[in-house]
């Protein structure tokens, strides 16, 4: 039976990739970590709110406008409340574990240049709640960006993705909003 | 500008890939079923069992997502269970194909399959079901049936049943019930 990575080893995958891109011959390729939070916003789910989500990236400048960036994220659906009869009933929403990479055209604050990027991304997405049996699929996502470059490597991200998730001739399909800071590590500020 | 230009196709390819999936949403239905319904038995196997005959082609949300409709992703049973007894009731809920009425819990289980519970309910106490939780405790294989029959003709029928433990009878009031299915389309 096939057993879904845990966090631990999401983080695991993402550390390698880390020591990787620093070991990498290109010594001068800029490495940065990145942590994000923001609104996880469901489109045409009925029974799934808008949340919250957050989570790490590692944005690697592969090359001089191109970035290669692993991500690691959880979103928490938030509660659908419904009357039935008498009653108000609520039921939670999905809390959505996702691992994956997206491209982007641009440096996205490790480098100097138009601070707009546009990306996709391809990832597996984990749904689980109470009563749902949990299903992991594969999503894709695109989206645009703006970095705003700090002094001392630090540079500020705000971001708005649109993800799609088939699950079996539909899909579940949302809007992320976030706001993300990063801290170039490699080569060092 | 190469670049730009493999950038700007993988973006095309994504979102071609996803089109179809692009105007699918999930919706819910809901069904009402009797005020009340009352269920009794003893050990030497007298039964007074619920009924709640469903056709959810009554349900305005149904009627619209039918045509599209790919799968039920969610099935719960809400209301409150009243147990009007001294001892420990086991409440549980058994679906059949189409409309039917059988008037015993023999024949409902042997023609039907069960699709929630059972759970415990004290002497003299109400049990508001909660929508997580009733979730949880619908059985796989009731599920798959009420799925069938809301791609089918949208009818089927729920009874409510008591488990008999020991030499003890049982008496319970389910009220306010309601199927809830949550229903994915592609539309």
């Amino acid at each position: 039976m096939r057993v879904p990575p845990t966090g631990r080893e999401h983080l695991t995958t993402l550390c390698v990739w880390m020591l990787l891109a620093c070991a990498s011959p290109v010594h001068a390729v800029p490495v940065a970590l990145a942590i994000f939070g923001g609104e996880n916003v469901p489109l045409q789910q009925q029974d799934n709110d808008p949340g919250p989500q957050f989570g790490v990236r590692v944005p690697v400048l592969a090359l001089p406008k191109l970035t290669l960036e692993p991500y690691f994220s959880i979103a928490e659906g938030g509660r659908h409340e419904e009357t039935f009869g008498p009653t108000t009933y609520d039921r939670i929403g999905f809390n959505v574990l996702s691992y994956g990479a997206i491209v982007a055209y641009g440096h996205m604050g490790l480098g100097s240049g138009f601070p707009v990027f546009p990306f996709v991304g391809l990832g597996a997405y984990r749904l689980s709640r109470e009563g749902t049996t949990p299903r992991t699929e594969l999503g894709c996502s695109a989206g645009v960006g703006y970095a705003y470059a700090l002094p001392v490597g630090f540079a500020l991200q705000v971001r708005s993705e649109y993800v799609v998730v088939p699950t079996h001739g539909t899909s579940r399909r949302a809007l992320n909003l976030n706001l993300g800071v990063q801290f170039r590590f490699h080569p060092v500020p | 500008m190469r670049r730009a230009s493999l950038v700007l196709s993988c973006s095309l390819l994504v979102l071609a890939t996803g089109g179809c999936y692009l105007s699918s949403s999930t919706v819910i239905a809901q069904f009402q079923g009797p005020v009340a319904m009352n269920v009794a038995g003893t050990p030497a196997g007298s039964t007074v069992i619920g009924v709640a005959q469903v056709d959810l082609n009554l349900n305005d949300v149904y009627r619209n997502a039918k045509g599209g409709l790919q799968r039920v992703a969610d099935v719960a049973l809400l209301g409150s269970i009243k147990n009007n007894g001294l001892t420990v009731v086991r409440p549980e809920f058994y679906v059949t194909a189409n409309t039917t009425a059988f008037t015993n819990a023999t024949e409902v289980r042997s023609n039907g399959v069960q699709l929630w519970g059972p759970i415990n309910v004290e002497p003299s106490s109400l049990v508001q079901l909660d929508w997580n939780k009733s979730a949880a405790l619908v059985v796989k294989r009731g599920r798959d049936l009420v799925g069938r029959e809301a791609a089918g003709d949208g009818r089927f029928t729920i009874y409510a049943l008591g488990v008999v433990t020991g030499m003890t009878s049982y008496d319970f009031t389910v009220q306010n019930f309601h199927c809830i299915l949550v229903l994915e389309t592609d539309s």
